[in-house]
């Protein structure tokens, strides 16, 4: 209950900062203008487009977690707004909890937005042909072309029948992507119950390049010509680091390699994997912030 | 009685791992605060009061030493339900209007929507802030925001009251409205530690006082005891020289205020003699007061004599 009421508060906190705002609109905004701007030449592979808006959600998705990781505790002890909260019936563990349910829907929701809107894009691009043409009239009007009505409803019908495979194609990153970000924002708000704001910044951003990585040191482990120093310096970082780099394994520009043959039960693995290192991240959290001076 | 707080030898120094320099904010502290009373918690700045209200609140912790607020080592969560804490210049969630914000702190006592609704309501009019309640906190005025404070401090109906400066930032009639909720709640025998610069509210409202300097407790007693001063004011008229020769071998001073009226000062021991003298000689006693300091002396007083 308390929680709740904590991350209600936080998330209408969110969605009412003008730059967050701002930031989501032109990002999703960016999502079709990119396709119109002929960003992509006109066929272009589908792949880097899918890989483009996964980027593009990823990067902004991750600005978003870190900077509310980073700052949704910090700031409540330096505006003294805590003062209030913790001298009510309000433990520790729930005021953290609530931010960081709170940040977590703010993220969902960021996430989703631009993932709608690069399903939309991708749909148009995919499935647009025939509405274009049908459009040809009004596009390019000495084109002795006549508008029909029909011609434009079967377009229009052709996209909306496109949205769902274009969904399946993009959902699984998307999702990704999300739990990917829910580990950023566990792993900055831990870190921000004892580090200042900028050591905070680096030291996840590093710790996110460096789990982007998980691959890489997943081959250094199974490798067989490998020294032992190496293997155990790629052991700790593989399961010391969260695991980042298995979520961009849908990208398939970062990862051309990688197979996934069951998709449903890789995603599962990894949403479950990310929910156990937010537990974790979340109960260090909790230990520190327990004894920490507000 | 029973103590509402009790503080035992509570000590808190600061130190910051950075630089190598401590401060000793609170030192060695032992009070206690009987349930029902008004206790004024009075010091200079940086003597060390806040510092003593966020360890019994729990929000910082004792470097040594303990305290019990309501029966409870100090930070239990139960006993935060029957407790309040309005902070000195308080801050809010400036986005919300000022419904909101109190609806939000109703909720953290476990009270639903429509309840917190009510509650907010209801506080908001008692604070005089009915007319702004749809207003966001960022267009506030400082003491609007104060009332703010006190509402949410009212929210849970507490039985112990931490105050720390309420009437900062507030207009005079307000000021004096908060003088009056204080004594309301007196009433009502709820607790107030009341931590305040404003000496003749304190003299106004409180039971007992305490005066702390740089962490350390230096005066401490009920008004009565504290501002009793050695001496007694006679004023009379119609005195004859005899007698009044009579009364300056006994008095500290005698003023004579104008041809037929003389004040004179005398120890509390003297006042029955001096009383005698003029009745004897047939003069005409106007008034016998005991005479009282006032808070304002004895803090001004007692910080001087700590500096020295
Ligand atoms: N977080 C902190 N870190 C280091 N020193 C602090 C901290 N908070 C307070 N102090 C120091 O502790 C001492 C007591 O401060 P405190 O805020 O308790 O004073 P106060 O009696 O409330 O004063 P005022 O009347 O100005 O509100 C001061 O010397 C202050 O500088
Ligand atoms: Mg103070």
């Amino acid at each position: 209950m308390t929680i709740l009421t904590i991350a209600r508060t936080t998330f209408g906190e969110a969605i009412r900062r003008k730059v967050l705002v701002t930031f989501l609109a032109v990002t999703v905004a960016l999502i079709p203008i990119s396709l119109m701007f002929g960003f992509f030449s006109y066929r272009q592979e589908l792949t880097t487009i899918k890989s483009f808006y996964f980027g593009m959600i990823g990067i902004a998705g991750l600005l978003i977690a870190l900077i509310m990781g980073i700052q949704l505790v910090p700031i409540e002890i330096e505006r003294r707004t805590i003062y209030t909260i913790h001298s009510k019936p309000v433990n520790r563990y729930e005021f953290l909890l609530g931010k960081f349910l709170g940040a977590l829907s703010t993220l969902l929701l960021s996430i989703a937005l631009m993932g709608v809107a690069a399903i939309i894009a991708v749909t148009m691009k995919t499935y647009g042909d025939e509405l274009s043409r049908a459009l040809i009239p009004i596009t390019e009007p000495f084109s002795n072309q006549k508008l029909h009505i029909s011609e434009i409803g079967r377009g229009i019908a052709a996209i909306f029948a496109g949205l769902v495979p274009t969904f399946r194609q993009l959902a699984p990153g998307v999702v990704l992507i999300y739990f990917q970000l829910t580990m950023v924002v566990g792993l900055a708000m831990f870190f921000s119950t004892c580090l200042g704001a900028w050591v905070n910044f680096f030291t996840t951003s590093a710790l996110y390049c460096v789990g982007s990585l998980s691959q890489v040191t997943d081959s250094l482990i199974r490798g067989e010509n490998k020294s032992l120093l190496t293997k155990g310096f790629a052991y700790i970082i593989h399961y010391l680091v969260p695991q980042f780099g298995n979520f961009h394994v849908l990208n398939p520009i970062l990862q051309p390699h990688n197979v996934v043959r069951d998709l449903d039960k890789y995603i599962a693995q990894n949403v479950v994997y990310a929910m156990l290192v937010c537990v974790m991240l979340m109960a260090f959290g909790i230990w520190i912030f327990e004894k920490k001076e507000v | 009685m029973a103590e509402a707080i009790k503080i035992r030898n509570l000590t808190k120094v600061y130190s910051n791992f950075l630089s190598k320099d401590k401060v000793l904010a609170v030192d060695s502290l032992n009070l206690d605060i009987h349930e029902g009373e008004i206790f004024g918690f009075l010091g200079p700045n940086g003597a060390g009061k806040t510092t003593t209200i966020k360890m019994l609140l729990g929000l910082i912790f004792p470097t040594s030493g303990e305290a019990e607020v309501l029966g409870k080592p100090a930070g239990d969560i139960e006993t935060k339900r029957r407790l309040s804490y309005l902070p000195e210049s308080p801050y809010f969630y400036e986005y919300m209007t000022g419904t909101e914000a109190l609806e939000f702190y109703a909720r953290l006592f476990g009270m639903g929507g429509a309840q917190a609704r009510k509650k907010a309501d209801e506080l908001l009019t008692q604070v005089g802030l009915g007319g702004a309640k749809k207003k966001s906190l960022r267009e506030y005025s400082k003491g609007m925001l104060q009332r703010i404070g006190i509402a949410q401090a009212l929210v849970n109906d507490p039985s112990l009251l931490f105050l720390d400066e309420p009437t900062s930032g507030l207009d005079p009639i307000a000021h004096m409205d908060i003088r009056d909720l204080i004594l309301q709640l007196r009433e009502q025998g709820k607790t107030v530690f009341l931590s305040s610069h404003q000496l003749t509210d304190v003299e106004m409202v409180c039971d007992r006082v305490s005066i702390m300097v740089a962490g350390k407790l230096l005066k401490m007693g009920s008004l009565d005891e504290l501002l009793k001063a050695g001496a007694t004011e006679v004023v009379a008229r119609k005195i004859g020289k005899e007698a009044l020769r009579k009364l300056r071998s006994i008095s500290h001073q005698v003023d004579e205020a104008d041809k037929d009226k003389i004040v004179c000062l005398t120890p509390n021991e003297a006042s029955q003699q001096a009383v005698c003298v003029i009745v004897e000689s047939r003069g005409e006693i106007i008034s016998v007061t005991p005479q009282r300091n006032t808070l304002e002396e004895l803090f001004i007083r007692t910080v001087r004599e700590a500096e020295e």
